[in-house]
C-alpha cells in the first residue's frame, strides 16, 4: 500500500470497481482523486484558515490507509453508551473497517436504517447517491470544504463508512452511536452519511478512542443532512489516547425549522483539528453549537466552528469552553457568515479559555462576516484564570485547595455539560475531565488574585 | 499621460467625465493643481537607478542608500498579503515614485507656488497655524514637505519637528539610531517598499519631561496621477515627555488609482506620552496601505486615534509593543465605508512585559457597497504576567446593502493575562428615525445624528476642530443614506 501523498486515481477506482462499489461511486472516487493529486497539502503561509496550526509539523501523511485488523474488535472499549439503561444503537469501525451494529428494538420498529456504507450505496443508492459527497463539494454559497485536500482525501479514498437514515416523523429516543477505534498504525479514513427526515428526532453520538501506543492519523468526515422540522442532538467525543492526529469534519445541514445541538468534547490526542459546520440553508432553522476541550502537555487542539446563515430568520448560538494546562496550545478560530437574504439572523459566539498552568498557549479568534444589516449579532471572547476569589470562598468553607480547584474546573463546564444534556456523554465527559485534574500537578495552577486585591483594598 | 495609452471610446470617456463631475461634488478636495512647474518627475515603474537618483537628489549618506536597496530586494521577494483586500488593482509599474513639485522647502506660506498654496488655504492649513491651534506644521505635496514651520518657543525647549529628509541631514547619529529598528526593512511588502522609496514625512524629537501642549500638525496631499507617496515618520519621545501629532490626508480624483504607503515608527520612553491622530480622507482611488507601529516602554502611554473615511482601499493596523513594565496602549479607530470602499482597518497590542494594559475601540459604519472589516490582534507572550487587554467593535450598518466584518486575533501565551473582546452589530434603526422626525428633525439628520452618536466616544478625544471635521466629512458622505 502507498502512502497519502503517493494516491492515484486509477488504482483507487480499480479497487473500488473489485469492492463491487457502483459505478456512480467509482466515477466519484475518480474525481476526487484527480481533485486530490491537483491540491498541495495545507500551508500555514497560504492558507487562512490554517493560519494557526502548521500542518506538516502536526500531521505525518506518511502513511498507508490501513486494511483492517478484524481481531480488534474485541478489545474496543465500552462506549458511552455501555452505562446507558436501554442502551442505544452501537456501530463500530475499528482500523477502517464496520466491524459491528448492534441495533436497538425501538430504531427496528420504527424504520431506522444504519448500515455499512458500501452497502447502502447499493441497498439505498437513491439516498446516498443524492446526499454522498453533496456537502463536501464546493457549491456557489455557504459551503467549500473541498478546496482542502484532507477532504478530497475523504473523498476519495474513505474507507469504513457509516448510513444513518432516520425516516421522517421518526421520534428515535435511543441514541445511535458510531465508535472509531483506532489499533493500529496507519491512516485512518472513517466516513459518516446521516440523514434526518422531516420532522424526525434523533441523537447521534461520534465516540473516538484509540488503543495506547498507536501512532495514526485519522481524517473523518461526516455529512449529517437535518430535514424541515427535525430535531438532532450531536456529540462528538474525542478520547484518543496520545499518538492519534485526527483531523475531524461535522458539515451538518440545517433546513426549514429544523433545530441542532451539539457537543465538540475534545480530551484526548496530540493534535486534534475539528471543523463543526452548520450550514442554516432553511427558513427559521436553529443551531446551538457547544464545544468543551481541556488541553495538557504536548496537545494541539484547532477547533474551527463555521456557521453559515444562508436562510432568513436562523438562529446560532456558539459557545465553546476550553481549560489548558502544560505547554499545550488550543486555537479556536469561530466563523460566522450571515449571508444578504438571512434577513432577521440572530447570532452569537463565545470563546472561554482557563489557562490554569504556565507555558499553554490559548489563540481565539470570533470572526463575523456579516452582508446583512436586519440582524442582530455579538460575539465575545475571554481568557483568563482560575479567580482566587472562587478558591477563597470554597477554602473558607474548609473545602481543601486541591477539591476546590477540581471543584471550579469541573464546574466551569458544568453549564455546558448540562445544556448539551446527553445521556452517557455527560457522565462519560465528566470522568475524562476529571482524569485530567487528576494527572495535573495541581500544586503548579495558579490562580488570579486581582479581583481579590481590588475587594481586600477597600 | 504614458505614450501607450489606448484613448478609450468617446461613450465610456463621457460617462467616466460624468462620474468625475458627480464624485467631485461630492467630495470637497478632489480639485487638481497643473504640473507645469514641477522640479523633478520620476517616470512610471521603479528599479535600482531610480533609487540610486532619488537618494542622489537627497544627497543622502551611503549607509541610507544601502538600506533602500536591501529593502528593495525585500520588497521584490516578499508575496503580496493573501489576507484583507483585493490588492490587484495595483500596478506597481504605473505608478510615480518620486515627485518633487517644488525644489525648496518654504518658510512662509507666500514663498510656496501660487496654486499649492491656494490648495492649502482652501483647506485651511495656514489659517489654523495663523490661529495657534497648532504648535508646528509640516506639509507634504507629493514625495516632499513643501513648507515647514515650528513655534520658536518649541524650538528654544529643543523640541526636533523637521521633515525627515532634513532630520536625517541634520540629526544622523539620532535618525540612524532609530530608523527602521521598530519597522524592520523588511517587515512587510509595503513596509519595504517604503524603506526603498520612503520621501517626506515627520522627524519628531522631544526631550525629557517637555510637554507639547498644542498638536503639532502635518498635512498630505497627493496631486498627481498614479502617484505613490510614501511619507516616512519617525517620532521619539524621551522620559516623561508628551506630544500630540495630527495629520490629515486628501488627493484629487482621477480614474486611475494612486498609492499611498506610509511606515510610521514611534518611541515612546519611560514615562512618556504619545498621541497619534489621523483623519485620512483620500479620495476614493488611493490605495492607503499604511504600517505604523510604536514601541511603550516602562510606564509610557501610546494612544493611536485613526479615522479612516477615505480611500479606495485602506488596510491599516496601529500596533503597539508594550515592551515595558505599566505600559500602556489605546487605539480608538472610526471607519466609514462608502459605495466601493474597503476599509479594512483595526489594530495590535503585543504585550511583553507585565502590567500593561491596552485598549481597542472600533466603530465601523458602512453604506452603500461599502464594507468595513476590523482585523485586530492582541498578544500577550509569555513573561507578561498580569496584562489586561480589552478589545470592543461596533458596527453600524445604514442599508442593506453593504458588509461588515469582524476579525479579531487573540494570541495568549501567558496564564494569567485578562483579555476580554466583544462585538455588536446594528443598523440603523427605523424606530430611532422615526422617534425624531416626530420631533420635527428631517431624516437626513436624524440619521447623521444617530452617526454622530455612533461615534461620540471617539471623536471626542479629537482637538475640538478635528472633532468638528470629523463629523463634518461624516455628515458629507452621509448625504442620501436613507435609500
Amino acid at each position: 500500500m502507498t502512502t497519502l501523498s503517493l494516491l492515484d486515481a486509477d488504482s483507487l477506482a480499480s479497487t473500488s470497481e473489485a469492492a463491487g462499489e457502483p459505478t456512480w461511486l467509482v466515477e466519484r472516487r475518480r474525481v476526487a482523486a484527480r481533485r486530490f493529486a491537483g491540491q498541495a497539502w495545507p500551508d500555514s503561509r497560504v492558507d487562512e484558515f490554517w493560519r494557526s496550526t502548521p500542518f506538516d509539523v502536526r500531521f505525518d501523511v506518511e502513511r498507508s490507509i490501513t486494511s483492517g485488523s478484524r481481531d480488534a474488535a474485541a478489545t474496543v472499549p465500552a462506549g458511552a453508551l455501555a452505562d446507558v439503561e436501554g442502551g442505544g444503537v452501537q456501530v463500530t469501525i475499528v482500523d477502517g473497517v464496520l466491524t459491528g451494529i448492534t441495533m436497538h428494538d425501538a430504531a427496528v420498529a420504527a424504520g431506522v436504517v444504519v448500515t455499512d456504507l458500501a452497502t447502502a450505496a447499493v441497498e439505498h443508492t437513491a439516498l446516498v447517491e443524492a446526499h454522498l459527497g453533496r456537502l463536501t463539494t464546493s457549491a456557489e454559497v455557504g459551503t467549500g470544504s473541498d478546496e482542502d485536500r484532507t477532504i478530497s482525501l475523504s473523498d476519495a479514498a474513505w474507507t469504513g463508512g457509516v448510513f444513518i437514515h432516520v425516516p421522517a416523523e421518526v421520534e428515535l429516543d435511543v441514541p445511535i452511536s458510531v465508535h472509531v477505534h483506532v489499533a493500529s498504525d496507519g491512516a485512518h479514513l472513517p466516513r459518516v452519511l446521516a440523514i434526518v427526515g422531516r420532522h424526525a428526532k434523533a441523537t447521534l453520538y461520534l465516540e473516538h478512542t484509540s488503543d495506547e501506543g498507536v501512532a495514526a492519523l485519522v481524517d473523518e468526515v461526516a455529512e449529517i443532512v437535518v430535514q424541515d422540522g427535525a430535531t438532532l442532538r450531536l456529540a462528538t467525543l474525542q478520547d484518543w489516547s496520545a499518538g492519534i492526529q485526527h483531523l475531524g469534519l461535522q458539515k451538518v445541514e440545517v433546513h426549514r425549522d429544523a433545530t441542532v445541538r451539539s457537543l465538540a468534547f475534545t480530551t484526548g490526542g496530540t493534535t486534534v483539528r475539528l471543523r463543526p459546520e452548520f450550514d442554516l440553508v432553511g427558513a427559521g432553522a436553529e443551531v446551538r453549537p457547544l464545544g468543551i476541550y481541556m488541553a495538557s502537555d504536548g496537545q494541539w487542539f484547532d477547533l474551527q466552528p463555521y456557521v453559515r446563515h444562508i436562510a432568513p430568520r436562523a438562529s446560532s448560538d456558539v459557545l465553546f469552553k476550553g481549560a489548558l494546562q502544560g505547554k499545550s496550545r488550543t486555537v479556536f478560530r469561530g466563523n460566522v457568515f450571515v449571508h444578504r437574504d438571512a434577513a432577521g439572523t440572530s447570532t452569537d459566539e463565545n470563546n472561554r479559555s482557563l489557562i490554569l498552568t504556565e507555558g499553554a498557549r490559548a489563540d481565539a479568534t470570533p470572526f463575523l462576516e456579516i452582508e446583512c444589516s436586519d440582524i442582530t449579532a455579538g460575539h465575545g471572547s475571554a481568557t483568563g484564570q482560575i479567580d482566587a476569589r472562587h478558591l477563597y470562598y470554597l477554602q473558607a468553607r474548609g473545602i481543601d485547595r486541591e477539591t476546590a480547584l477540581r471543584m471550579i474546573v469541573v464546574g466551569y463546564f458544568t453549564e455546558i455539560l448540562e445544556e448539551a444534556d446527553l445521556p452517557g456523554v455527560t457522565e462519560r465527559a465528566i470522568a475524562l475531565i476529571e482524569d485530567r485534574i487528576a494527572a495535573a500537578d495541581l500544586t503548579a495552577v495558579q490562580v488570579n488574585d486581582l479581583n481579590l486585591r481590588e475587594e481586600v483594598a477597600v | 499621460m504614458s505614450q501607450t495609452e489606448i484613448p478609450m471610446p468617446v461613450s465610456e470617456a463621457k460617462q467616466n467625465q460624468e462620474k468625475l463631475a458627480k464624485d467631485l461634488a461630492e467630495y470637497k478636495f478632489g480639485w487638481s493643481d497643473g504640473e507645469d512647474g514641477y522640479a523633478f518627475t520620476s517616470g512610471q515603474g521603479l528599479d535600482e537607478d531610480l533609487i540610486r537618483e532619488l537618494s542622489a537628489r537627497k544627497d543622502e549618506p551611503d549607509w541610507m542608500l544601502d538600506l533602500r536597496l536591501r529593502a528593495y530586494q525585500a520588497f521584490l521577494r516578499r508575496p503580496m498579503p493573501n489576507w484583507g483586500s483585493d490588492l490587484s488593482g495595483i500596478d506597481f509599474d504605473k505608478i510615480h515614485y518620486y515627485v518633487e513639485a517644488s525644489e525648496k522647502q518654504a518658510n512662509t506660506w507666500e514663498e510656496l507656488p501660487p496654486e499649492i498654496l491656494a490648495t492649502y488655504e482652501k483647506l485651511g492649513i495656514p489659517q489654523a497655524e495663523r490661529e495657534r491651534l497648532v504648535a508646528g506644521v509640516a506639509a507634504q505635496y507629493e514625495s516632499t514637505v513643501l513648507y515647514h514651520q515650528v513655534r520658536e518657543d518649541l524650538e528654544k525647549e529643543g523640541v526636533i519637528f523637521l521633515d525627515t529628509d532634513a532630520g536625517l541631514r541634520e540629526h544622523e547619529e539620532l535618525f540612524r539610531k532609530h530608523f527602521a529598528t521598530i519597522i524592520p526593512a523588511n517587515d512587510n511588502k509595503f513596509a519595504a517598499l517604503n524603506t526603498a522609496v520612503w520621501s517626506g514625512g515627520s522627524f519628531i524629537w522631544i526631550p525629557s519631561g517637555v510637554k507639547v501642549d498644542v498638536p503639532l500638525q502635518a498635512y498630505f496631499r497627493i496631486n498627481k496621477q498614479n502617484m505613490g507617496q510614501f511619507e516616512r515618520t519617525l517620532i521619539i519621545a524621551e522620559p516623561g515627555s508628551y506630544v500630540h501629532y495630527v495629520e490629515g490626508c486628501t488627493a484629487p480624483i482621477y480614474s486611475s488609482d494612486s498609492l499611498h504607503s506610509a511606515v510610521v515608527e514611534i518611541l515612546v520612553k519611560e514615562g512618556a506620552r504619545v498621541r497619534y491622530t489621523t483623519i485620512q480622507n483620500w479620495s476614493n482611488n488611493v490605495y492607503n496601505l499604511v504600517t505604523k507601529r510604536a514601541v511603550a516602554e516602562k510606564n509610557a502611554t501610546m494612544e493611536w486615534i485613526d479615522g479612516n473615511i477615505g480611500s479606495k482601499v485602506t488596510m491599516k493596523y496601529p500596533a503597539v509593543w508594550l515592551t515595558g513594565e505599566g505600559a500602556k496602549g489605546e487605539v480608538l479607530s472610526v471607519a466609514y465605508a462608502n459605495d466601493g470602499q474597503h476599509q479594512d482597518a483595526g489594530a495590535k497590542m503585543v504585550h511583553t512585559a507585565p502590567y500593561t494594559t491596552s485598549n481597542i475601540l472600533s466603530k465601523s459604519i458602512s453604506k452603500g457597497t461599502g464594507r468595513t472589516s476590523y482585523r485586530g490582534l492582541v498578544a500577550i507572550k509569555e513573561g507578561a504576567h498580569h496584562a489586561r487587554s480589552a478589545v470592543k467593535c461596533d458596527a453600524l450598518m445604514l442599508d442593506d446593502t453593504s458588509r461588515t466584518d469582524t476579525y479579531p486575533y487573540m494570541e495568549i501565551d501567558q496564564e494569567d493575562a485578562t483579555i476580554e473582546h466583544e462585538a455588536t452589530v446594528s443598523k440603523l434603526s427605523d424606530d430611532q428615525v422615526f422617534y425624531m422626525q416626530q420631533r420635527g428633525i428631517g431624516e437626513d439628520e436624524a440619521t447623521a445624528m444617530i452617526v454622530r452618536g455612533f461615534i461620540e466616544p471617539i471623536s471626542r478625544e479629537l482637538p475640538m476642530e478635528y472633532s468638528v471635521e470629523l463629523n463634518r466629512l461624516i455628515a458629507i458622505e452621509m448625504e442620501g443614506a436613507i435609500g
